[in-house]
């Protein structure tokens, strides 16, 4: 891994872009491959999501909890914490978050955006709840974080389904979901009709925060230096709490994600609301090379590349999994061939271009 | 004709400047057991990873039987006869001891499959013919470390046959373990195996070795019969000559410390059932602790640093126990720390050179990239200009060489904001002059009141900037006294290398 102080931001942009045109272009492949009528499925796909006002914002709504969750893996994976559990840490967010809104629609006399703003501290502080109990068990007991992370992940993430669909039900809703929440406890439209919501100006100033505190901020710096060497962060002094510091920032990012999910369009929290999106969060910090700045245009990218997935499986024949093998391939083409963040430290420069040495 | 000969071996390491073996020649016969001694950094080890096949020497040859050895050919060697025996097991745990013996070249039934019962008769063979004590069924990861030893030398056997090259075989071994060890080669001597046997503890050398090679500074000083040598000649050729010789330049004056001691390890043991080890660093003084390689050295420093808490006994600084005091506190003001383990623990490779200058002035320089960039980029390059390491600030740590990188460790844990000191092995990897300076760095810090502990195995390094010296054994404080220049360079050798402690054969 080179340190990113030294490359230029468009030295380590450039690949990376380099490999998501590569991955449109297997998209296109793709549509030409599995469709009867490639012209019209590449149109959808490609053009579909910016054809309508309505489509574009629903894009960027979409791409809102996707940057929560990637800028919390971020920060995880620059402590060296693989935080596998995203996508639990969203889920216990939703549930959380629809919790206190419904308690607080109850009661009377609240301003209505302190209501939210409690509802998504609510999920935040849930997320890292169960972020934090990986962070214990490594502390305590030694267990590995990418292994715990997901395990408590998935238990969680059954135990939420299970109270969404049981006993938290909506009884007069056909779905597997929890009431609506008081219309006034929602996160405001921007623009209606069209989803676009508050949660995505929350996330763009989230990853502005995100950035200052990976990138101005003492505890960034040491985060990061523990991330690259935890042996020279004890010898240094900094405090094995740090890790645990970093998870819990992770997880509350993730139970953010789920409070935008349920206090968005939905308005409810609902059995299985979460497809995926911490998974994918994973997925795009890793694309982003764990820098929140990088997470916005890769959570963008992801949020285009499943709304044009809908939109050719609407308007043409192709399948909606379409995405999923699309995001896999620039996974794949970022993480295994261009830029990985995690590549041992080679001196001498990589494939693409030649470090600066010492003379010495 | 003989087995092994050995001609001209020379060897030069480029990325630490260092000529390890210079024209160093020896040969062997079936059936010799020879010893090859010499001081941390003389070079046996390279010659026996160059006999070995393990290192490519950069010129000389390495005959058996007269037939050339392929340099850098470990298959080669092996075909030779050679078998080679490392420092460090490197058995895989969780296969059987027969499995390991066999590995890369397994016996096959029906077509590929591994035969387990080939292997097991052929490992029960070769433990039954020399006595070894092992089960060719047990898994290594259960073996002692003087069973893991001994299946390293059937291995070897299995592999080579004719001469073992054992480096280092008893570091890791008790006194009885070692004794153990030693009748398992006379053995293998008497079935006419050649043993070459690298160590730098005298006192086994002297019972087990028939004819004895000194090396120092990469150079054959002496060979000799096992029956001319006693441990104060062999002590007295190994010390390199600005130890042996009288160098008042070098030695230190003893001089009364400053007050109550203000780094203090009290009742820590550094080896299995051995004596628990005290140690007092008085403000103004440097303590050396020297020891080679497995003798407690690497503990004392975990200890003494506060990367690992000792299983008894404790240690203070200035009076409070280490372990009590808040690590960021610690490190920031009152314990610098040089570790040994350069690239791991004191220096983060992927980071750059001003991130690892300014690791300890966290508080000063907060924020990374934007913020003060500028004033970062200023202490840096003045904290490293001070130590003539010439970089830019922005590079990573591991584009540096070992000894820039040595420097840039240095430069952090030496600039003066620290009452106490632990350095380890602060010397590695620096040219003579650096090292020169480094000393006088280290003796200013001294003067002006700082308690510094000094580890390290070089004998000659430590009389360089110690004003008293303590030699460890095992883990126990084999000698310990003020620097009188060469005559204690002489007591310090002979008690790291165990003189005086029984003999391994006899015991």
């Amino acid at each position: 891994m080179s340190d990113r102080s030294s490359l230029s931001l468009a030295e380590r942009a450039l690949p990376r872009i380099a490999a998501l045109g590569a991955s449109l272009g297997f998209a296109a492949l793709y549509a030409l491959l599995a469709s009867s009528d490639p012209r019209h499925a590449l149109a959808a796909f490609f053009v579909g999501p910016f054809s309508s006002r309505y489509s574009f914002y629903s894009l960027l709504e979409s791409s809102a909890p996707l940057l929560a969750c990637a800028l919390g893996a971020c920060i995880a994976f620059r402590a060296g914490a693989f935080n596998l559990g995203g996508e639990g840490q969203v889920s216990v967010g939703t549930l959380a978050a629809a919790l206190a809104g419904g308690a607080l629609g109850g009661m009377g006399g609240l301003p209505p955006l302190a209501g939210i703003a409690i509802a998504i501290l609510a999920a935040a502080a849930a997320g890292s709840a169960l972020a934090l109990l990986s962070a214990i068990a490594w502390r305590r007991a030694g267990a590995q974080v990418m292994l715990t992370s997901f395990l408590f992940a998935q238990a969680a993430s059954i135990a939420v389904d299970w109270a969404i669909g049981g006993p938290l039900r909506d009884p007069g809703s056909n779905l597997l979901a929890m009431p609506l929440i008081a219309r006034g406890l929602r996160l405001p439209l921007l623009l209606p009709p069209s989803p676009l919501s508050f949660a995505f100006p929350i996330a763009l100033v989230l990853a502005v925060c995100a950035v200052f505190f990976t990138k101005g901020s003492r505890a960034g710096s040491e985060i990061r230096l523990l991330g690259k060497n935890p042996d020279f962060a004890r010898a240094i002094g900094l405090s094995p709490r740090l890790g645990a510091w970093a998870m819990g920032i992770s997880g509350a990012l993730a139970g953010v994600a789920g409070s935008f999910l349920v206090l968005g369009q939905a308005g409810r929290a609902i059995v299985g609301m979460t497809g995926g999106v911490g998974w994918n969060g994973l997925a795009v910090a890793l694309i982003a090379g764990s820098d929140g700045l990088g997470a916005l245009p890769a959570a963008l990218f992801f949020a285009w590349l499943d709304a044009g997935a809908r939109q050719a499986s609407i308007l043409a024949d192709l399948s909606p999994d379409a995405s999923s093998v699309l995001k896999a391939v620039a996974l794949f083409l970022i993480t295994a061939k261009l830029a990985g963040p995690y590549r041992r430290p080679r001196i001498g420069g990589g494939k693409f271009w030649k470090r600066r040495e010492a003379g010495s | 004709m003989e087995l092994l000969c050995a001609r001209g071996i020379t060897k030069y390491f480029r990325d630490t400047l260092t000529l390890a073996d210079d024209r160093v020649s020896l040969s062997m016969a079936d059936g010799e057991t020879r010893a090859v001694v010499g001081e941390n950094g003389a070079g046996k080890s390279t010659l026996a990873r160059v006999i070995a096949g393990i290192v490519a020497q950069d010129s000389g040859e390495v005959l058996v039987r007269g037939r050339r050895v392929r340099p850098g050919s470990v298959r080669d060697a092996e075909a030779a006869g050679i078998g080679f025996v490392p420092q460090v097991s490197l058995l895989a745990g969780s296969l059987s001891v027969a499995e390991n013996i066999v590995l890369g070249r397994e016996p096959r039934s029906i077509g590929w499959l591994l035969s387990r019962r080939k292997a097991y008769v052929e490992t029960a063979l070769l433990v039954e013919r020399f006595g070894f004590r092992l089960d060719p069924d047990a898994l290594v990861s259960s073996l002692t470390a003087a069973e893991r030893r001994q299946a390293d030398i059937a291995k070897a056997l299995a592999r080579g046959g004719e001469l073992l090259v054992l480096d280092e075989p008893t570091s890791i071994l008790s006194e009885a373990e070692s004794a153990g060890l030693f009748e398992l080669l006379a053995r293998l001597a008497k079935a006419g195996k050649a043993i070459l046997l690298i160590t730098h503890r005298l006192s086994e050398v002297l019972g087990a070795a028939d004819t004895i090679t000194v090396l120092r500074d990469g150079a054959v000083v002496a060979d000799l019969r096992a029956g001319e040598a006693d441990e104060a000649a062999l002590s007295g050729l190994m010390a390199r000559r600005g130890s042996g010789g009288a160098s008042a330049r070098t030695a230190v004056p003893w001089r009364r410390p400053w007050g109550p001691p203000v780094l203090e390890l009290r009742g820590v043991p550094l080896a299995r059932g051995g004596r628990p080890v005290s140690l007092a660093v008085h403000p103004g003084e440097v303590l050396a602790v020297t020891a080679l390689a497995g003798n407690g050295l690497g503990l004392l420093e975990d200890y003494a640093s506060g990367t690992k808490a000792p299983p008894a006994g404790e240690v203070l600084v200035e009076g409070a126990r280490l372990d009590s005091i808040p690590r960021g506190e610690l490190r920031a003001r009152r314990l610098g720390y040089v570790p040994s383990d350069r690239e791991r623990r004191g220096l983060c490779l992927p980071a750059s050179t001003r991130d690892n200058i300014l690791a300890l002035r966290r508080r000063e320089f907060p924020a990374r990239d934007w913020i003060v960039a500028r004033r970062r980029d200023e202490a840096a390059n003045e904290a490293a200009g001070r130590f003539g390491l010439v970089a830019d600030p922005r590079q990573t740590a591991a584009s540096l060489s070992g000894g820039n990188r040595q420097r840039l460790l240095l430069a952090r844990e030496l600039d003066g904001r620290h009452t106490v000191l632990v350095l380890a092995e602060p010397l590695q990897s620096l040219d003579r002059a650096s090292q020169a300076e480094a000393a006088s760095l280290i003796r200013d810090l001294a003067a002006r009141g700082c308690a510094l502990l000094f580890l390290g195995s070089s004998v000659e390094e430590a009389i360089g900037v110690a004003d008293r010296l303590v030699a460890l054994y095992r883990g126990e404080v084999a000698w310990e006294g003020p620097n009188e220049g060469a005559p204690t360079a002489a007591r310090l050798i002979a008690a790291m290398t165990g003189a005086g402690f029984p003999r391994a054969s006899t015991a």
